[in-house]
């Protein structure tokens, strides 16, 4: 097994771990009341994405390689054009319909999930064809 | 826009890691770049040719009838 694959299985036992603890200490008090556990399973994510860039960035730089470069930084610029104007659509369309949802809280983290998602398939479509 | 990059690549014994440390960019520019799928920066386009050694239009191969420039007319400076 490489040193890769042991980092991203030790990556997912933390995670496992850290959402059961959460889970665990949440039924114990009750802090996370109201908050639904996909959103929870969400942030954790994020979080383990956010710190796993500083240590790509450190490893690149020790070998002498590059950690973002004219592609990366074309995708992602593209890729955030997109994912705003989709994003613009999504709010419009709630707007219109907001009126048949009794609870504007659902909504709201439905916008953002959405907003969230729309952000992953522009960069996942962009990546596929760079130059169009 | 075609290149030849890979068959280069192969004849100098480079890997697509040693190109990417050797023009400033990640590995997987280089294999989006093998495959066709992007086109370089004037700027990688230099420090790719700088490598083997070779002019850009040696390494790059543009075809104006896949893009359409200039309707097929000549442009040259006679």
């Amino acid at each position: 097994m490489t040193k890769q694959k042991m980092l991203l299985l030790a990556i997912n036992l933390v995670i496992i771990l850290v959402v059961l603890d959460i889970t665990a200490f949440e039924k114990e008090t009750g802090f996370l009341e109201g908050i639904h556990p996909i959103i929870i399973l969400f942030l954790v994510l994020i979080s383990v994405l956010i710190a796993i860039r500083p240590l790509k960035k450190r490893k690149n730089n020790k070998a002498a390689l590059a950690v973002d470069d004219e592609l990366s930084l074309s995708i992602k610029y593209k890729a955030g054009y997109y994912a705003y104007l989709i994003t613009m659509l999504i709010w419009v369309f709630i707007f219109l319909v907001k009126d048949r949802f009794p609870n504007p809280d659902v909504l709201l983290g439905v916008g953002i999930m959405l907003s969230a998602i729309s952000a992953i398939i522009s960069r996942i479509v962009i990546k596929r064809k760079p130059n169009e | 826009m075609n290149n030849r990059i890979k068959e280069l690549r192969a004849r100098g014994n480079l890997t697509q890691l040693d190109l990417a440390e050797l023009t400033g960019v990640r590995r997987e520019t280089i294999v989006f770049l093998e495959k066709g799928k992007y086109n370089p920066s004037l700027k990688l386009a230099y420090e790719i040719s700088k490598v083997f050694k070779l002019n850009i239009q040696e390494v790059f191969i543009f075809d104006r009838k896949e893009y359409k420039v200039g309707a097929g007319r000549d442009f040259s400076v006679k």
